[in-house]
């Protein structure tokens, strides 16, 4: 209360300024009278002012106030209607006008005689929609089915029309699907296991939490607006634990900070719940009344968990361990964050069944203040028109699998004849070399870049190379594109309409078209009705999408009742007004202690788990064996949602150049200084890179974040990461998870 | 004299606004018409299409982005200020770029046009409308003369040298200065 009084709003700031024009009272001969109205007043009302939602793959999904004058994006800010964006946004979301308005933008379709030459030339779109369409019709001629064409699109553009890119393939026929997600499947998976879903309490409830432990994930840079919560149970006295082989901005806040072993975590789980187990400290109410197997893993603690072993495994002091278990297993409540990076490894889902396991035996699942956050998938219950479109009459395809599967796939599909052949996104590079009967003969690229995303980069240029045709529907030049035969020009979110859902917080908020789309940009879904119109042109029937279609009109049919229960509105058009938060019976998730499970009860012990190839209990599972001298780590940079942004000027000032990170004992050993160009190397490939020093990184670690691409440089990690799968992840996103941080790599000077 | 002025002046919008090889090379001859300057009969028009679109167009990142709020702004930043410096002065001449912020209104082929119907109404009124004489040498003193400079510098920077590019950018500068310096004699500021 005490801050709304004190923060000037920035009307009241100028009229502060005009009372200042009292001092014309004043007897002046010389000062004129200097009109801040005229010059540099804001007035709300010269602005048209619309609603925005940040779509990019982010814990925050911002909602943004756009305004506008002379049809030009003037400037943005974060809703002040959402507490959870507060009127903030990040410094990316800041950037956004940069992105409509660079002028390296893709303005035009444009086709590329020969990948990597360069030579683009500008096309029409109907020339483009002609080139691809006749080539969509070469395939099935040639195959007598569609699965000569993939599609591999994930999470560049969470608007919800934007599934009109899987529904166009739908539209067209049966297709092969890249399935799967790079990021949070083996997490999700666990988290099924043992809750029978995942769903996070409210972020904001955080501040309730009389304990914090944030555990391999770095929200001061990649959920910035999460760390209020986090900030605001700090004062009022919660002690917060950040676990996390790099010293991040995140740890720096932190009261306790632990730099484990990576892909240690289950260990240092386990062995917290041994102690705690060992103290006395388990919420038997919980584990008797509304949990399973409690008593099998208590005795799987007993016979094999010691926290002097975990100690051992981590690199964490016994002491600490026991100090900190102690602590989180009396603090009420007491909440785990457990972040996706953690998870990204061989035994990544094991970990996180592990941390679950802590937070539920200490009895804060379903507690406000508590839970063991992942992400939550509940204000998604849109009606997914856009993705459920009909493949033409008479269509063929692959006859076997269920049809393609994924965390976001809201579908209940029916049994049918023939599907689509999914493979797995997390293998891709190796998904094009493999597929067979048919070869895959065509790829198109959206809301995707899969040279900065995709492992094994050397296998990936080369899976393309077999390719006879890539399309990448884009806004930047990438090296995807590079490596592409044509290039769509698509929308910013300030140029469609659309909807955005979080997968963290629970407020909902509409994007409006705010200015019209420039050069001859098209959103997803007119890309998509203008390659019906051209499919149908050349053979009737052929495609099923609508041809014709408004994306004010498509982001209609996206609301249904359930959603306008859940958010407590009438209709789409008051989130006009601003954001809607979920109305939820408490901040808890399960708070009704009725899980997903079979058994309807917290598992410690899932029969499922087993079933699907895993062991039933949160055992100990150790990580990938190192196959080279330091671990590679490739987090997620500040100046970038992966490689969305660090092209933009706003950027780049602060973040020129990528660089190795590592521990000036390694570098002493290596005789490399600071700063100096180094090669880092392994199976995988390499790439020379500028080296810093710094301790914040373990030793025998070398860290590079992750994305980084502009003109003169061909930087990318993924010369470094292989496709190695995670545990889990098959049993709700489709296919595995991979082990971005279980990989390994040597350094040395040039 | 203004008529080979304004067919000059469209040869360079022609050229600086072209699609495809087919367009640049008969721009091009235009421009090589009017400035005496021969293009050679051997050029291969896909190789200056590439290059146009590398310096111009996209879709990587471009040198030489024809607009003048990449230039005129503090950042590297295009619908500035100076886009809706252009919009006001053809909306003063009674006319708008299509479909109006779509292409910036500060791109190069709509301000050579702009410059043609400024340069036309010049030439036919006698004596000169003077509001016509002093959109004119705003648009030259104050607007153009911000950018276009910086423009074909860096368009020079990074076309191939001797190249058709190279030519238009050449005929772009003569007319320009010629621009300038007639306005400095005639009208003194």
């Amino acid at each position: 209360m005490s801050q709304k009084t004190r923060a000037l709003s920035r009307r009241q700031f100028l009229k502060g300024i005009s009372v200042a024009g009292a001092a014309s009272l004043l007897p002046l001969k010389l000062l004129m009278p200097y009109s801040a109205e005229a010059a540099t007043a804001f007035r709300e009302q010269d602005f048209q002012i619309f609603r925005n939602a940040c779509p990019r793959n982010c814990y925050d999904t911002c909602s943004i106030k756009t305004f506008v004058k002379d049809g030009v994006v003037k400037f943005i800010e974060g809703a002040q209607e959402s507490t959870f964006t507060k009127g903030g946004l990040c410094v990316k979301g800041y950037a956004y006008p940069r992105r409509v308005y660079s002028p390296d933008r893709i303005k035009y379709p444009m086709v590329q005689d020969g990948r990597r030459s360069g030579n683009w030339r500008r096309v029409s779109w109907d020339e483009a929609m002609d080139r691809i369409a006749g080539k969509i019709l070469e395939i099935k001629e040639k195959d007598g089915n569609l699965l000569g064409m993939g599609l591999t699109k994930y999470s560049g553009n969470f608007g919800i029309t934007n599934c009109g890119v899987e529904g166009m393939m739908s539209s067209l026929g049966y297709t092969t699907r890249f399935v799967g997600t790079p990021c949070w499947p083996a997490g999700i998976d666990a988290q099924n296991y043992d809750l029978g879903d995942m769903w996070c309490n409210d972020p904001e409830d955080m501040v309730k939490s009389r304990y914090v432990i944030i555990w391999g994930a770095n929200p001061a840079w990649c959920s910035v607006h999460s760390m209020k919560y986090v900030n605001e149970a700090k004062r009022r006295g919660a002690k917060v634990v950040v676990i996390d082989p790099i010293f991040t901005q995140t740890a720096a806040k932190g009261d306790v900070y632990w730099q484990p072993e990576t892909s240690s975590d289950g260990a240092l789980a386990l062995g917290m719940a041994r102690h705690i187990l060992d103290q006395g400290l388990v919420d038997n109410d919980f584990v008797n009344t509304h949990a399973i197997g409690f008593a099998e893993f208590a005795a799987y603690l007993r016979e094999n968990v010691t926290v002097e072993w975990a100690s051992q495994v981590s690199g964490i002091p016994a002491v600490q361990i026991r100090e900190v278990a102690e602590e989180f297993a009396t603090a009420d409540p007491a909440t785990i964050w457990i972040g996706y990076g953690m998870q990204r490894h061989t035994n990544g889902g094991a970990s996180v069944r592990a941390i679950d396991a802590l937070v539920a035996m200490t009895g804060n699942v379903g507690k406000e203040g508590g839970g063991a956050r992942y992400g939550h998938l509940r204000t998604w219950g849109f009606n997914y028109h856009a993705l459920l479109q009909k493949q033409p009459e008479g269509s063929t395809g692959f006859i076997g699998a269920t049809g393609p599967k994924g965390e976001f796939d809201f579908t209940k599909g029916e049994a049918a004849s023939f599907t689509d052949r999914t493979v797995n996104i997390n293998k891709t590079a190796q998904a094009i070399l493999d597929a067979k009967d048919p070869a895959l003969r065509m790829l198109w690229v959206s809301c995707k870049n899969p040279f900065a995303q995709d492992f094994d980069r050397p296998k990936l240029e080369k899976a393309f190379d077999t390719l006879e045709m890539v399309v990448s529907v884009e806004q930047f030049f990438t090296e995807t594109v590079s490596n592409s035969d044509i290039v769509l020009p698509v929308t910013t979110l300030f140029e469609e309409w659309t909807v955005n859902a979080s997968y963290w917080h629970y407020w909902v908020g509409i994007n409006e078209q705010a200015i019209k789309p420039m050069y001859e940009t098209k959103s997803n879904i007119e890309i998509a009705a203008l390659l019906s119109k051209k499919m149908n042109q050349l053979s009737p029937g052929s495609c099923t999408f609508p041809q014709d279609i408004d994306t004010r009109e498509w982001l209609e049919k996206e609301f249904n009742q359930g959603i306008y229960d859940y958010l407590g509105i009438k209709h789409w058009t008051d989130l006009k007004n601003g954001p809607v938060k979920a109305r939820l019976a408490s901040s808890a998730s399960w708070s009704d202690m009725k899980f997903g499970t079979p058994s309807g009860k917290y598992e410690f012990q899932s029969e499922l788990c087993q079933q699907n190839g895993h062991d039933a209990l949160p055992r100990y599972k150790e990580g990938r064996k190192p196959y080279d001298e330091f671990r590679l780590l490739t987090p997620h940079t500040k100046f970038g949602l992966h490689s969305q942004f660090v092209n933009l000027d706003w950027m780049q000032e602060f973040n020129k150049e990528p660089f190795l990170y590592m521990h000036p004992d390694d570098a002493q050993e290596k005789k490399i200084a600071d700063l100096d160009t180094v090669r880092v190397f392994n199976k995988v490939g390499e790439l020379r890179i500028k080296v810093k020093l710094t301790s914040n990184v373990a030793k025998k670690s070398l860290v590079i974040y992750e994305a980084w691409f502009g003109a003169g440089n061909d930087f990318n990690v993924q010369n470094l990461v292989d496709d190695e799968s995670s545990d889990m992840g098959a049993y709700k996103t489709g296919a595995p998870g991979v082990a971005i941080h279980g990989q390994f790599a040597n350094v040395e000077r040039v | 004299m203004n008529d080979a002025c304004i067919a000059s002046l469209e040869g360079l919008r022609d050229f600086f606004s072209a699609c495809n090889a087919i367009e640049l090379k008969d721009a091009a001859g235009r421009i090589g018409g009017s400035v005496d300057a021969a293009v050679l009969s051997a050029t291969d028009w896909t190789a200056v299409e590439y290059e146009f679109n590398r310096l111009f167009v996209g879709p990587a990142a471009v040198p030489a982005p024809p607009y003048a709020s990449a230039y005129c702004e503090s950042d590297r930043v295009l619908m500035g200020k100076a886009a809706l410096e252009a919009r006001e002065l053809y909306h003063q001449l009674g006319l708008a770029a299509p479909q109006e912020g779509v292409i910036p209104d500060d791109h190069l082929a709509y301000e050579l046009e702009a410059m043609i119907v400024l340069k036309s109404a010049l030439g036919a009124d006698t004596p000169s409308v003077p509001d016509t004489v002093a959109r004119h040498a705003w648009f030259v003193r104050e607007h153009l003369a911000r950018w276009l400079p910086r423009f074909i510098l860096a368009t020079r920077t990074h076309a191939s040298q001797g190249g058709v590019i190279a030519l238009a950018t050449d005929a772009l500068a003569a007319w320009f200065d010629n621009e300038l310096n007639t306005i400095a004699a005639s009208h003194p500021k």
